[in-house]
């Protein structure tokens, strides 16, 4: 028409990431190692639906897992044993613009983090969290987790594990509000990237627990997975984790279950004979804390000061 | 209605003639003392077929688009619609009373009724339900535009005050100032800002924004604070309109504003409204740039500087509340149509929404006049014809041109039976222009129901044998408005001077003929009666003839040499297409047969004598098949599962492969690994490789002849990979 002219256009072109834009440092875990294969699997996820990296932070515990920000070219927050879910919280409620992926292990999380972890999960921010269980303290080099079988040996147990492992899944079930529960495996990748991709798109806390070898104290114990995938139960459901039909076209065994069924979630969770991989448990009329916690981000200092002359003005002194 | 015979003037008389031929040029004489409604035979004749139906009354749900409630309602909804044809305006589903409980609708057909209605709004077919209809039909199209541009506004300034938060070193040079002003006064007093900020020293790392950035940023995120402001207090539409205010439009949210001069005003006032927007267009730019750390003076200044509401985007345009100027035709053809015109040429996006009587021989073809400006948007349609009305005004509500919709509305008092035999007689050209089309005419020019070039009207069978065309003198004889123009005429007249109207109007080329029209009415005994009509009647009966066939030229259906031959090119390459299949399936045939024998003798090395081939292919034998020359054979590659290969897709990443022979296995740009180069490593790296390999996707193959390291058991280990 007279009038519009589109001549000329000085709005900034979309930027397109790739593979190598979320690599940082080259990873230092042992050869073999399955962290490899979440880094990898992390990375991918955030090339495929291109996350900002400059909107993306990873935040992690200690352990050989919680090395994982360094890994990723995003912002990244390396911090105390056991407390990355309460940064995570922090920064989910200042900051409800950003992605936020938390990387803890079975002693970060289900040891010295036990009770954040808990919190963590009942007020359900979104956040995509990542349990990388390796059954051991593997990098201080072999100590009995809470996640070890019972009578493995380890260098706090030399005669073998006294107690039965903690389950993480279970015990996550039984946390009032949780919203998102599912388990994968490092050693197949598309179920592994479909889990976290099913996390991340979660609106709430997604919990997902991977099992993850440890090529060098804990090989062993999933060997027999790995060597003779019968050991491994996969659920299906079409509101499940559904990826790629192939990728899962070793695994004979198979159980249909629907992720609203809270009950027969926990029955699947307490089976410690098989590796039961896919969606347990999602709700999403699950109550968000974050929702609550990131009212007034927009006010000034100015008008934070007025807000709380007045709220304080209704005490008399 | 039998005046006329009481007439002391005998019908046959030729005073009485001539008093009739006087009615027929003047309008005068002959006068009824009480006229009644006349009831035209084609009417009668459509009823009883079922054909003279209403598309009304239109329903709007909340969040839905403007439909029928015919369609809503599918089949059994008929005796609703003939109770609801006749409710007023109804917000409150009130209408739902009218539904006669016991008719002989099934009762299920009577509670979906019911539910229906209860969620939604009526409109009759009423002039004053125009406004309230486009005000529904606006809200569903430009509702999200204006969110999401709200969204955008308000992101980028969030996004702005954190760059300038960020950027500043200091909000004010006296820094117990800004303790307090984080603090709280009881903190400034406390607290050693020089020691903080050394104890601190987070601010090192951020760039400082200063001088004519700092200005720059603060005044767009002024420009886009104030939008963001402004917003909340503007209305959904401003309305302009010089006589009564638009009925029904407080609910919308519509800011109504008397003026002389409506077209005059709206012009002033969106001249304003985008001399008021630009800043903040310009800004919204600005923000972008600048968040992006792009900004360059040279590249940027001079273009933001020259920014004008031009070169805004249609979805900025679109998110302004719109300028609307409500009128109806008979003011518009009085006094404005020099403003009218004005603001037709501005280019400035006003929507003018015009209610033209559905018969008006004494004023303009307003929409025709607005085409003529060309670069205008215009719908032309008819409350009577619902599905094009709301498919036309949908198209407007998303339109950022001058937009005009001329819409036929029955008179005062009268109702769907007048517009629907209004429409139906083609009074009012239905049709929308719309120049984003294309260049031609003939593609921006889309008229409806326009079959028969020639004879716009339909033919109705009133008696046996005897078919009557339906005029617009017959959607008048239905309009009481329109009662003046005709005359009943006694039955024993003489046919002598008298003519029937559609065989007048093929006749009345340059001149009328020489006789009076008449059209054929039912009398209270449904007697077929004569009704004379004035000149002025018929001559307004042959301008929309001519106006329709002028439409039918401009939309490219006739008058154009070039339609026949374009057509004719059409259609000649799917004839010449048909001929070719033969040649194309016979060609395809040969060449297929004579590859085949090829391939054979490559393959087993030898002359096909039994293959042949297809008779249908004989045509183009192949020279090389016959005379094959002599090719050496030689032994085929290697079986494709001996070559060592990874499933990619399973590979973990974990770099035990790479750690054993890094040429051999890489990455590829999923950072899976492949065989990048077999030749590169031995087979006992191979198997060494697949059994450290935690996926268990690499499978070693078999070992090259020259391998040495592919011992006995060596080969034992492999072979549980493959």
């Amino acid at each position: 028409m007279h009038g519009l002219s589109r001549d000329w256009e000085i709005e900034p072109q979309p930027v397109v990431c790739t593979l190598e834009d979320y690599q940082a440092a080259k990873a230092r875990w042992c050869p073999g190692c399955g962290d490899h294969s979440v880094l990898r699997a992390v990375q991918r996820l955030a090339r495929d639906i291109q996350l900002p990296p400059e909107r993306t932070v990873v935040v992690s515990g200690i352990g050989c897992s919680s090395r994982f920000p360094h890994y990723m070219a995003t912002y990244g927050f390396h911090g105390l044993h056991g407390r990355p879910l309460p940064v995570a919280c922090g920064i989910r409620s200042r900051r409800p613009d950003l992605d936020i992926f938390v990387i803890t292990g079975d002693g970060d999380c289900c040891a010295i983090g036990t009770a954040h972890w808990i919190h963590a999960i009942r007020y359900n921010m979104n956040l995509t969290i990542l349990l990388l269980d390796n059954n051991i303290y593997g990098l201080t080099k072999m100590q009995t987790s809470p996640t070890t079988r019972h009578g493995e040996k380890s260098n706090t147990h030399p005669g073998g594990s006294y107690f039965a492992p903690l389950n993480p899944i279970s015990v996550t079930l039984g946390i009032a509000n949780a919203s998102f529960v599912a388990q994968t495996l490092d050693w197949n990748p598309p179920h592994l990237y479909a889990t976290i991709k099913a996390a991340h798109e979660h609106q709430g806390a997604s919990f997902v627990r991977v099992f993850q070898r440890c090529p060098h104290y804990t090989s062993h114990i999933f060997q027999p997975a790995q060597e003779d995938p019968s050991n491994v139960l996969v659920m299906t459901h079409p509101n499940g984790i559904n990826p790629d039909p192939a990728a899962l076209g070793m695994f004979p065994n198979r159980v249909e279950h629907d992720p609203s069924n809270l009950a027969e979630a926990r029955a699947l969770a307490d089976r410690p004979e098989m590796f039961t991989i896919g969606l347990f448990y999602k709700s999403n009329s699950c109550y968000r804390y974050d929702l609550e916690a990131a009212h007034g981000l927009g006010q000034s200092a100015a008008e934070k000061n007025t807000g709380l002359a007045q709220a304080l003005d209704r005490f008399a002194v | 209605m039998n005046q006329v015979s009481d007439s002391p003037l005998a019908a046959a008389s030729p005073a009485w003639q001539e008093h009739l031929r006087t009615f027929h040029l003047t309008g005068h004489g002959l006068e009824d003392p009480n006229p009644q409604p006349l009831r035209p035979a084609v009417v009668d004749a459509l009823m009883a077929a079922g054909n003279f139906k209403s598309e009304f009354p239109a329903f709007v749900s909340a969040g839905s688009a403007l439909a029928s409630l015919a369609e809503l309602l599918g089949d059994n909804g008929e005796p609703v619609l003939d109770a609801l044809r006749e409710v007023a305006m109804d917000p409150a589903g009130t209408a739902i009373d009218a539904i006669p409980g016991s008719s002989t609708m099934p009762p299920e057909a009577i509670v979906r009724a019911r539910a229906t209605l209860s969620k939604g709004m009526l409109f009759p077919c009423d002039a004053r339900s125009l406004p309230r209809m486009y005000g529904s039909v606006l809200h569903a199209a430009r509702r999200t535009v204006r969110a999401e541009w709200l969204a955008r506004v308000k992101d980028r300034a969030d996004r702005l005050r954190t760059l300038l938060a960020a950027g500043a070193t200091s909000g004010s040079t006296d820094p117990r100032t800004n303790l307090e002003s984080a603090f709280g006064v009881e903190g400034g007093r406390l607290l050693d800002a020089g020691k903080l900020t050394q104890a601190l020293g987070h601010l090192r790392g951020a760039p400082r924004i200063g001088g004519e950035r700092r200005a720059r940023l603060e005044s767009a995120l002024a420009a886009l604070d104030k939008a963001t402001r402004e917003a909340s207090a503007e209305p959904a539409a401003w309305a302009f309109y010089s006589g009564s205010p638009p009925p029904g439009a407080d609910p919308l949210g519509w800011e109504c504003r008397p003026t002389g001069d409506s077209f005059a005003a709206a012009l002033e006032f969106v001249r304003h409204l985008l001399d008021r927007m630009t800043p903040v267009w310009r800004a919204t730019r600005l923000a972008g740039i600048e968040l992006e750390s792009a900004y360059d003076d040279v590249v940027h200044g001079e273009r933001l500087a020259r920014f004008t509401w031009h070169s805004a985007e249609p979805e900025e345009l679109l998110a302004l509340p719109p300028v609307i100027v409500v009128e109806t035709a008979d003011r518009v053809a009085e006094g404005s149509l020099t403003a009218f015109g004005r603001l037709l040429r501005s280019g400035y996006p006003v929507q003018i929404l015009v209610a033209s009587p559905a018969i008006a021989p004494d004023l303009p073809e307003l929409g025709y006049l607005a085409t003529a400006h060309r670069q205008p948007f215009v719908l032309s349609a008819s409350l009577a014809l619902l599905g094009h009305l709301a498919h036309g005004l949908a198209q407007m509500a998303v339109s950022v041109r001058p937009s005009v919709a001329v819409v036929a509305v029955p008179a005062p008092g009268e109702g769907w039976r007048e517009a629907t035999a209004a429409a139906i007689a083609r009074t009012h050209p239905i049709y929308v222009f719309d120049p984003e089309k294309g260049e031609h005419w003939r593609t921006r020019l889309s008229l409806s129901g326009d079959e028969d070039g020639a004879n716009p009207w339909i033919g109705v069978e009133t008696r046996p044998g005897s078919t009557e065309r339906f005029t617009p003198a017959h959607a008048a004889a239905v309009s009481m408005s329109m009662r003046r123009h005709f005359r009943l005429i006694p039955a024993d007249a003489p046919d002598g001077s008298l003519m029937e109207l559609g065989e007048y109007l093929d006749r009345f080329e340059k001149e009328p003929p020489l006789a009076v029209p008449f059209l054929w009415v039912l009398d209270e005994h449904r007697q077929l009666r004569r009704a004379a009509i004035t000149r002025e009647l018929a001559e307004y009966c042959a301008d929309r003839k001519d106006l329709l066939r002028g439409l039918r030229e401009l939309a490219g259906r006739e008058g154009s040499p070039a339609v026949p031959a374009v057509d004719a090119c059409a259609d000649q390459p799917a004839r010449h297409h048909e001929c070719d299949q033969a040649a194309i399936a016979a060609a395809r045939q040969s060449a297929a047969a004579a590859t085949i024998n090829r391939l054979v003798q490559v393959l087993l090395g030898s002359t096909p004598a039994t293959l042949k081939a297809p008779p249908s292919g004989a045509s183009l034998p192949s020279p090389r098949a016959a005379t094959p020359p002599p090719l050496a054979v030689s032994p085929g590659p290697e079986p494709a599962s001996q070559l060592p290969y990874i499933e990619s897709s399973l590979c973990t990443s974990c770099n035990d492969c790479c750690r054993i022979n890094s040429r051999m296995f890489q990455y590829d740009a999923n950072n899976q690994a492949y065989i990048a180069d077999a030749s590169a490593g031995t087979f006992a790296e191979l198997v060494k490789a697949a059994e450290k390999c935690p996926a268990r996707c690499i499978h070693p193959g078999a070992p090259r002849p020259d391998d040495s390291s592919a011992t006995a058991a060596m080969l034992a280990r492999g072979a549980k990979f493959d």
